[in-house]
């Protein structure tokens, strides 16, 4: 852990006392300044005025929906929202993704899990946005010059398959949702059913990235909701 | 099919068929021999034998055509097609065995001599003398793919014969069949259907193939039909008329009203009948004028062909009722009618079993002859109050009153004998049939006109009325049976109500047949409960096969034709609901094809109501079940936010507390493990919730009785209570002299406890909560008072069920169970919990328990629920 993320200031949205305390006694032991809404009005109203730096958002609230919440704060503020969940509905979670959500965790959670979430979406944040070159262990995809090289090696991949690679790598950590992938790369309106292109092309990246694209490094599977790039660290 | 036709018996139709079959068998085809005919030619069961092929077992003198069908073979033999099958056989002639065969792709060899033809069965009578009572109709021989002409020259098939009966010993009717002018007519008729055969497959090959020639416009044959015998002719004819022009036909019958009763309805029936299988589209229309009716369907039908047979009436009944056929004629307007004069005693028709006519009463007579005497008595003694003229007008009166009760035949006689009496009575000279005045025989032939005249149209008004009624009857069954199907909701009130309007309309017992849920065909009920018809293993095959098929079967059809019942599928559209068999033993008679209609629209009002019946239910169960789906979905959404959540403070604690040992303070890690505490505590408590639920739902739940003191009970719930009391003031006042109550200590424990924690959930810090208990109503009564956030007033039936969360109180965490169980417990205790508002604001939860009988301190025995 770095200092550079430790003294971020994270607003916790949940109506369950035991869980605030729960979240607020551990993330403090880790460093961080913590607020605490238990209600969405509450939450919304405390990321408004006291600019905190991540917000852990719980979706089951009970004067307004969660999801009511991350539209209203998104709507001003690009500030990294990490969902919390006790539903372990699929649906629930690609909405709060799409919704603008940067990552989701589902209850119950180990508390390393969390932190670590916590640390990739700091992190990205941190990063500047134009960045020519990313760096993954022996993966280097170079933006500027729209070439992928592994282990020094050129790795040729297509237009899509590029655009695809440069949309999951520059979300490194997070999760991205196939609607949002399918938007980002082919652009304009998708079907559902559209998915399946996806898996073609992330097949074959895979082939072209992965040692065993079985057991992929880069490119993981979140099942029924989209794919994650691995940071590699 | 192939068809192996011969011109008679002996020319070796089956020894070529078997030949022809060989050769199939030869070529890989399975080949099964459906039935010969070994009895009167051993030679073709030798030959089958050196052919090697295989015979399937006869059932009894029939063809086993279901056994054959399970067998299922490629090729079936089968000898003898006109044969008529025993009245125990599933269906009543061969031919319709081998229609069974074939609809189940399965192709049939078969063989028959020319004679068998029905549309030649007028021909050949003519030509041998006497009507072949075995037919096999035309549409059916159109079916065959080919027919092979089987021909030897006729003395070699008398020769044949001759050798023959050397054998078998000689027929008298046989041996007229077999002269030499018979074998060649049926010769040449052999060959003239098989060249008319492959004229007409010639045709549909030119028309398949789009070869041009003068195609006949569609055009059609119109038959008209009427009871009589002789319409039988008139229906052949057609047929072959039809078959000549290549037309569809039509077979209309014009039900003029009065004079279709009994015997008549039967052979009109049969004639219906016979057209149908020849392949006519049978209508049967209601009219007055006949001539009308007919002219106007074949307007409206493109009929260019009418045939009408010309009956055998006299002049005078020609002259009074106007001759149908003239009228045709007349207004035929390009519409070649064909009269076919009609010679009905020309060939004695046997088939057409006559039944004694029904008994004459002399009852009217004698009436009619006493109340004539009376008149003349009468009016002798006021003669001379009367003209002669006026006299003859009463007479009228007897005539009148007989044509209105009695018929046309008492009318005629009322009339006579009126006539009779005036003569001798008034007319003079007096007591003598002499007429001094001849102008007198003048007024008695208009008396006597007069009197025929009123006399028909008075019977004629009767029979209108006869059938009138009948009609009326049918349509207020219907009526009747509809608007009670309306009401009802359940299959059983539906059976019993169509059984019992059957049975009342067709005057005999009814069952109905319904599937159950293995899809085998059951009895479901029965008109007349001592009876035992239905239940027989032959009746329900019938039902069985209605069912399967979904067509009418039994008396006056087509299937099964000499079983004593008439089935009806309870058909809609898409379905079979199930049969109503209605048993005709008693009755003989055959149901008119009216009556048949009637039934028919019975079952179909039975099976939409019995379809609705039964959407009603499956309606019912998807309510249910989208009722129990959404209970179970909250169940799961509160169970898994319940348990997810302190599970989750536990996992995120104990996860924070292994991964970053050394990052907490003490106080921290203190508060970490309190968090988990709380958290299995919470868990605990659902759990219990859970556990306690279900067993008061499986009835597993038992009370151990004892007595209870309830300020024992609220002092332990209360301790319980401490953890969470959080910083509501809680008072309790109990008065010092409470009765004890019979009771589960630790259940009513409990149930207080889990009022109580729900008072701390949903009232503010700082607010009151007051516990009480007193006796009312020989009860005890335990309240909890709370300040809280209150409840509408429908919540407060619905908080005590299963699952429910108030609107107001959904941002307080629980499941909806506490409640459920408390009301439970409180039940099995014989008591009730209830809940109303505090005054000024908040809830008030009251538990009322029975105080016990007599209250005396023995210990009450344990008990169940």
């Amino acid at each position: 852990m770095s200092d550079r993320e430790s003294g971020a200031r994270i607003l916790i949205v949940d109506d369950e006392p035991q869980i605030r305390k729960l979240l607020k006694v551990t993330l403090h032991a880790h460093r961080y300044e913590i607020l605490e809404a238990g209600s969405g009005e509450e939450g919304v109203l405390q990321a408004s005025t006291m600019h905190p730096d991540l917000i852990l958002l719980d979706l089951g609230l009970p004067d307004i929906p969660g999801m009511d919440v991350l539209g209203r704060v998104r709507e001003w503020s690009g500030v990294p929202i990490i969902v919390l969940t006790a539903k372990d509905r699929e649906e629930d979670k690609i909405a709060a993704l799409d919704g603008g959500a940067d990552d989701y965790v589902t209850k119950p959670f180990g508390m390393g899990e969390l932190v670590a979430r916590i640390r990739v979406a700091l992190r990205h944040v941190a990063k500047s946005e134009n960045e020519p070159v990313l760096q993954f262990g022996e993966l280097m995809i170079d933006l500027a010059g729209r070439a992928v090289t592994l282990n020094g090696e050129r790795v040729k991949l297509t237009p899509t398959e590029y655009d695809l690679l440069k949309v999951l790598s520059s979300n490194a950590g997070k999760v991205v949702t196939q609607r949002q992938l399918l938007q980002q790369v082919w652009g304009g309106h998708h079907h559902e059913s559209d998915s399946h292109y996806l898996r073609v092309y992330i097949g074959h990246l895979r082939k072209k990235l992965e040692e065993d694209p079985a057991r992929p490094r880069f490119i993981l599977t979140e099942p029924g909701i989209g794919y994650r790039f691995l940071a590699g660290d | 099919m192939t068809l192996f036709l011969g011109a008679a018996a002996g020319v070796g139709k089956t020894v070529a068929m078997l030949k022809a079959a060989a050769e199939k068998r030869k070529e890989g085809v399975d080949v099964l021999v459906g039935c010969l005919e070994t009895e009167l030619y051993p030679e073709t069961e030798r030959l089958r034998e050196e052919l090697n092929l295989p015979e399937w077992p006869k059932k009894g003198a029939d063809m086993d055509f279901q056994g054959i069908l399970r067998r299922h073979p490629q090729l079936v033999i089968v000898d003898r097609l006109e044969q008529v099958n025993s009245p125990a056989a599933m269906k009543p002639k061969r031919y319709l065995d081998v229609e069974a065969i074939l609809s189940m792709g399965i192709d049939v060899y078969t063989s028959m001599n020319i004679q068998h033809v029905e549309s030649l069965n007028d021909l050949v009578a003519q030509i041998v003398g006497w009507h072949v009572k075995e037919t096999v109709p035309d549409t059916f021989l159109e079916q065959a793919d080919r027919i092979q002409l089987i021909d030897l020259p006729t003395d070699e098939v008398i020769r044949r014969y001759h050798h023959r009966i050397h054998e078998e010993g000689e027929d008298e009717k046989k041996r007229k069949w077999f002269r030499p002018g018979n074998i060649d007519a049926l010769r040449e008729m052999a060959f003239r259907y098989a060249a008319q055969r492959l004229d007409s497959q010639l045709v549909q090959y030119m028309q398949a193939q789009k070869i041009a020639g003068p195609w006949p416009v569609a055009e059609k044959v119109m038959v008209c039909v009427s009871s009589s015998p002789f319409s039988r002719r008139l229906i052949r004819l057609g047929r072959q008329m039809a078959a000549g022009l290549k037309a569809d036909w039509i077979a209309v019958y014009v039900d003029s009203s009065p004079w279709t009763a009994g015997r008549r309805q039967d052979e009109l029936a049969r004639n219906l009948q016979l057209a149908e299988e020849l392949g006519a589209e049978v209508v049967s229309v209601t009219g007055t004028n006949i001539a009308e009716e007919l002219l106007s369907i074949a307007s409206s039908r493109n009929v260019k062909q009418i045939i009408i047979g010309k009956p055998n009436r006299s002049r005078i009944s020609e002259w009074f009722g106007g001759s149908v056929v003239e009228k045709v004629i007349r207004n035929s307007r390009g519409i070649s009618v064909h009269v076919i004069p009609g010679k009905p005693k020309s060939i004695p028709v046997k088939s057409a079993a006559s039944r004694p006519l029904k008994p004459i009463s002399w009852m009217p007579y004698m009436g009619i002859t006493l109340l004539v005497a009376l008149l003349t008595v009468l009016l002798h003694a006021f003669e001379l109050a009367f003209d002669l003229v006026n006299i003859a007008l009463i007479y009228l009166l007897p005539v009148l009153f007989s044509a209105m009760y009695g018929g046309i035949r008492p009318a005629v006689y009322a009339a006579v004998i009126g006539v009779l009496a005036f003569d001798f009575f008034f007319v003079p000279p007096v007591l003598s049939f002499t007429v001094a005045d001849l102008r007198y025989l003048v007024s008695f032939a208009v008396y006597l006109a007069v009197a025929a005249l009123t006399a028909s149209l008075a019977a004629r008004l009767k029979q209108q009325l006869i059938h009138a009624k009948l009609r009326e009857a049918h349509t207020a069954s219907l009526y009747a049976l509809s608007r009670q199907m309306g009401a009802i909701t359940d299959i059983r009130s539906v059976l019993e109500n169509v059984s019992r309007q059957v049975s009342q309309t067709m005057g005999t017992e009814v069952v109905i047949y319904l599937p159950n849920d293995k899809k085998e065909l059951e009895l479901a009920i029965r008109s007349s409960p001592n009876s035992d018809w239905g239940r027989g293993q032959s009746e329900r095959a019938v039902a069985g096969l209605v069912y399967e098929h979904g067509e009418t079967a039994g008396k006056g059809t087509s299937t099964l034709r000499e079983s004593p019942g008439f089935y009806v599928p309870l058909r809609t559209e898409d379905r079979v609901y199930g049969v109503l068999a209605v048993n005709l033993d008693g009755v003989n008679m055959v149901p008119s094809p009216e009556n048949q209609r009637l039934l028919e629209a019975l079952g179909g009002l039975a099976a939409s109501a019995i379809s609705r019946v039964q959407l009603a239910e499956e309606a019912k169960i998807a309510h249910l079940t989208a009722e129990s789906e959404r209970l179970r979905t909250a169940l799961l959404d509160s169970v898994s936010h319940e348990l997810r959540t302190p599970l989750a403070t536990i996992i995120g604690s104990v996860t924070g507390l292994i991964d970053a040992e050394g990052l907490f303070t003490k106080e921290e890690r203190m508060d970490l493990l309190s968090t988990i505490r709380d958290g299995a505590l919470r868990m605990n408590r659902l759990v219990t919730n859970l556990l306690g639920m279900v067993q008061l739902e499986s009835g597993m739940l038992r009370l151990r009785k004892a007595w209870c003191d309830a300020g024992e009970i609220v002092g332990a719930a209360l301790s319980q209570m401490k953890e969470f009391q959080q910083h509501r003031m809680i008072k309790v006042s109990l008065p010092p002299e409470l009765p004890l109550i019979p009771g589960d200590e630790a259940l009513l424990e409990q149930v207080v406890a889990n009022v109580i924690s729900n008072a701390i959930k949903y009232s503010p810090d700082f607010s009151e909560i007051r516990i009480s208990a007193e006796v009312a109503d020989s009860r005890m009564v335990i309240s909890v008072a709370d300040q809280g956030v209150g409840l509408t007033p429908d919540d407060h039936e619905r908080i005590f069920h299963k699952f429910y969360r108030s609107q107001a109180t959904k941002h307080v965490p629980g499941t909806g169970l506490g409640l459920a169980i408390c009301k439970g417990i409180a039940e099995l205790h014989g008591g009730t919990i209830t809940a109303e508002p505090n005054e000024g604001r908040g809830t008030i939860i009251r538990l009322a328990l029975p105080l016990g009988e007599e209250n005396n301190r023995g210990i009450p025995s344990q008990e169940g629920e």
